[in-house]
């Protein structure tokens, strides 16, 4: 069932955000390390963006491209509880039911999702991991929307629970929690 | 001719009946003819006495019966229409002339006790149809002057041909009368005279009833002899293991066992091969079996030396050379007449059911010790073969030499011990069948006994049943059976020095992706060394991570467990590019327990089977889930490696260099649309660019015209990453995973 999309958010510039966003978080991603991704708070929204510059050869002249996704600030400390509900015992109760591969959930009024992949952490090494979704936006770049497939941001298992990424969630959600955006 | 039956001293057996009396070996050989095929024209009744019903109803059981009871003289048989005096040395029913070797129960009850004629009555049983009723014989018997043998008033002519017209040959005849018996030989027409014989009735044999016996024999010993090879193989299997286990580790990797082994296990191996081979319809040692088959049936009525005549003027020179090649004989030891002869026996041979069973067992045996492998028929026409090359050995090697032919034939060395015994044996039955016999003939009304011999056996069709039957499925049931049958299946490959035939064809390869592999305990996954002890011992997931490029999925155990722990053989048969210098383990997987504590999801990735899981598992992620079904089909596949080929590595992995990389194409919004969806596809299950829907693995051999598929695999996703240390109960949780070092094998040069 797909589920009502809310209109596309400008992209912001990382490198140059506008007022009113608040940069919480810059962490690199072992698997794409050619530019980092910026977690950033506007208002009661949480955005994860990153920028590049993309050069095929020397031919190529080369652009910036940018994407970005769109969370409800409270989906920090839903992230990390629902996670957890993956690593229960199948047949705990509140465990991610059997067969299931995702959670969704309503967050803050948006519908959330957290979804165990195949390949979230590299399609090219094969490294699987788990994706934050907003059910209620589409993916989008710089180059505009893909209407077809939810936001899903993909995070490898090493990028998550080696490379610290899961820290990054528990500090944002400990600030916001303590008032500090 | 009808007969009567008496039980002795009972209603009927009066002395009237005495003269007519058979002597209890004839009354047996009658009845047992007459249970086993019926007497044309004839009919025996059942004794007067209450409780017999009529024969041709009786069980077998009652039939054996009257047979044990006619032997120990408690019966007797009487020949309706004349007397046979069976039982008496002259021609006089009385108690002076009573042969001396009659039956206790019958001469006692004679001696003791002479019937009369006030006893019982006649016995008539006029509700048969055959059964004349009794008739009343002579009292006094005829006079007969003293015979002189060799100048009696009678005589007959035998002849004896094939179905084209020329004669048995030399085939040994009888005929007796009750007065004489005469032996011979029929002669090159198939012909024979008899003159000058006493007795009027006579009955012709033709063909001796000592090869019944011969058969019986020559069949048991062939039979105990398969049991003994198969013991044999058992033992030198083991022994073989025994050795290469005891070798040094380096040496083992070192030692190049196929020159070590070849010996010992060609035949085996090439057995297999050969099974494969036959399996395939353009296999030329099919094509030159079909020419010998043709050669046979064309002249399948021809007689003894015609059918040799006309297979060599059939059967040229060139397929002769080829034939005796491929079945692993040098084309001087071997001429098509020796061809011939042996297929005929070979043919007359597999005609007898039980033997020819016997042999198919054997051969699926003898297989299965060599490759460990369930073999659920493997068809007469390898059987055919083996006993074929077996009798060519004996043939041209000599009895003597037979069984030590292993050095100069491939399969037929198998059974070549056997050749003598094979050679007896089909001899034998080819006089059993040409057995025949006319009893009891008045010789005043017949005195030309001529018969047609029955056309040849029909050549042994060479396609081998086992074509449309797949192998068994390798099912262990412990992670020590695994580790076992993956040790068993090494030494053997080791053995014979070369990589294994593939266990299933590509039409059973494909079935079994559609019936998938649920029923099978154990999957396995192929696993770098280094991803393994990933963050410490053993802290290693199974989800970490195949050589750039290629996804590696699960398989099941049954697929590789015939590529034992090989390394090479393994990513071979996965599709996977072999990298030398990198240490592989393989994780055996037990499915119900990978269920039970890790949830996980494994399925064979068919596109109907993974459009299945996006819909089930993803239903609410996508705004559009018609594109799903559009994108996981052979069309779309295509576009999209088209797509991907040529993709720079940063756009590939990366989503804002791959966004860019699809505008740079020109796509369309919906092309890009459809292209997202089938990577997020990708990204969610693995099934990258050479993914083919069909859910097996091309091979490293593959084109992009020819693909050739190696296993049906296994899409596997576990919702947490479980380390090696967790998964084989390290930590004191259930052993759900088992992990194999692979060990390459060293084939030498």
């Amino acid at each position: 069932m797909a589920h009502p999309k809310l209109p596309e958010w400008p992209i912001i510039d990382p490198n140059n955000p506008p007022s009113g966003y608040l940069e919480v978080a810059c962490v690199m991603d072992p698997e794409l390390t050619s530019a980092p991704w910026h977690f950033y708070v506007s208002g009661n929204h949480l955005l994860i963006v990153r920028k590049k510059w993309v050069q095929f050869d020397e031919n190529d002249p080369g652009e910036f491209v940018s994407g970005q996704y769109e969370y409800p600030i409270g989906a920090a400390r839903w992230f990390l509880a629902t996670l957890d509900r993956f690593f229960l015992e199948p047949d705990h109760p509140n465990a991610v039911p059997r067969g299931e591969i995702t959670i969704e959930e309503d967050v803050d009024g948006e519908t959330l999702g957290v979804t165990r992949g195949a390949q979230y952490g590299s399609v090219l090494k094969g490294i699987p991991g788990y994706s934050l979704d907003n059910l209620n936006r589409f993916e989008h770049t710089s180059f505009g929307p893909s209407t077809n497939w939810c936001q899903m941001f993909k995070m490898g298992d090493p990028w998550l629970f080696e490379h610290g990424l899961l820290d990054v969630f528990k500090d944002i959600a400990e600030r916001h929690e303590r008032g500090e955006f | 001719m009808s007969y009567q039956l008496y039980v002795t001293g009972g209603y009927g057996f009066t002395e009237r009946v005495l003269p007519s009396l058979l002597h209890p070996s004839d009354a047996v050989s009658i009845a047992q003819d007459y249970f086993s095929r019926g007497y044309q024209g004839a009919h025996i009744e059942p004794p007067p006495d209450g409780g017999y019903r009529a024969l041709e109803q009786s069980s077998s059981s009652e039939r054996q019966a009257i047979l044990n009871a006619l032997q120990s003289g408690q019966l007797v048989l009487g020949r309706l229409d004349s007397a046979a005096f069976g039982i008496f040395t002259d021609r006089t029913a009385s108690p002076e002339h009573l042969r001396s070797d009659l039956p206790a129960p019958l001469a006692n009850r004679l001696r003791d006790r002479w019937p009369t004629g006030a006893i019982g009555g006649p016995a008539v049983r006029s509700d048969s149809l055959h059964a004349p009723a009794t008739q009343n014989y002579p009292l006094t018997p005829e006079p007969v002057a003293e015979p002189v043998p060799g100048q009696g008033p009678y005589s007959l002519t035998i002849e004896y041909h094939w179905p084209d017209g020329t004669g048995v040959a030399n085939l040994p005849f009888e005929v007796g009368t009750d007065l004489e018996s005469v032996t011979g030989v029929l002669d090159h027409r198939g012909a024979a005279s008899v003159e000058g014989l006493n007795g009027r009735f006579a009955t012709v044999r033709l063909g001796s009833s000592a090869t019944d016996d011969m058969v019986r024999q020559e069949r048991k010993a062939i039979i105990a002899g398969l049991q003994r090879l198969l013991e044999q193989e058992r033992k030198d299997t083991e022994a073989r293991e025994t050795v290469y286990q005891q070798m040094p580790r380096y040496e083992k990797a070192l030692v190049n066992t196929g020159a070590v082994f070849q010996g010992a296990y060609d035949a085996g191996i090439g057995l297999f091969d050969f099974v494969v081979g036959v399996s395939d319809l353009a296999h030329p040692t099919k094509t030159l079996m079909d020419g010998l088959k043709s050669a046979w049936s064309a002249n399948q009525d021809n007689g003894a030396n015609s059918w040799y005549e006309s297979f060599n003027s059939l059967y040229d020179d060139k397929r002769r050379e080829r034939w005796v090649r491929a079945i692993g004989f040098s084309p001087s030891d071997i001429s098509r007449e020796d061809i011939a002869k042996a297929y005929e026996l070979a043919s007359l041979i597999m005609t007898d059911a039980q033997l020819s069973a016997a042999l198919k067992d054997f051969v699926t045996d003898y297989a299965a010790i060599q490759h460990h492998t369930e073999y659920a028929y493997i068809g007469g026409a390898i059987a055919f073969e083996l006993v074929l090359a077996a009798l060519l050995a004996a043939t041209t090697l000599g009895a003597g030499n037979a069984a030590q032919a292993s050095s100069r034939i491939r399969h037929g060395r198998i059974l070549a011990g056997l050749g003598p015994a094979f050679g007896r044996f089909a001899e034998a039955l080819k006089l059993q069948g040409l057995r025949k016999i006319w009893r009891d003939f008045d010789l005043n009304r017949k005195k030309r006994f001529e018969a047609e011999a029955s056309p040849r056996p029909k050549g042994v069709d060479p396609d081998p049943v086992q074509l449309s039957t797949r192998p068994g499925k390798v099912l262990p049931r412990s992670f020590g059976e695994a580790k076992k049958l993956l040790a068993d299946a090494r030494n053997s490959i080791i053995a014979n020095g070369k990589a294994p035939s593939p266990k299933y064809t590509q039409e059973q390869l494909h079935q079994i992706a559609q019936e998938g592999f649920a029923d099978e305990k154990f999957i396995v996954r192929l696993v770098e060394e280094p991803h393994v002890h990933r963050n410490g011992p053993l802290n290693g997931t199974l989800g970490k991570e195949g050589p750039a490029g290629v996804q590696i999925w699960s398989t099941s155990f049954d697929q590789i467990a015939h590529l034992d722990t090989d390394p090479k053989l393994i990513t071979e048969a996965m599709g996977v590019n072999y990298k030398p210098d990198a240490r592989y383990k393989l994780a055996i997987i037990d499915q119900a327990n990978a269920v039970k504590y890790a949830d996980a999801e494994t399925i064979v990735p068919t596109y109907g089977n993974l459009k299945k899981f996006v819909e089930d598992k993803l239903p609410g992620k996508v705004e559009n889930p018609a594109l799903t079904r559009e994108v996981m089909t052979p069309e779309y596949s295509r576009e999209y490696e088209a797509l991907i080929k040529g993709m720079p590595e940063d756009a590939w992995n990366d989503p804002l260099g791959r966004a860019r990389y699809l505008r740079q194409k020109g796509l369309s919004p919906e092309e890009v649309k459809a292209f997202d969806t089938r990577f997020s596809i990708q990204s969610n299950t693995g099934a990258n660019e050479h993914y083919t829907g069909n859910g097996l693995t091309k091979t490293i051999s593959s084109s992009a015209d020819q693909p050739v598929y190696g296993a049906v695999e296994a899409f596997s996703l576990h919702k947490s990453p479980k380390t090696f240390r967790q998964m084989t109960g390290m930590d004191g949780g259930t052993q759900w995973v088992e992990l194999v070092d692979l060990e390459p094998i060293n084939f030498g040069a």
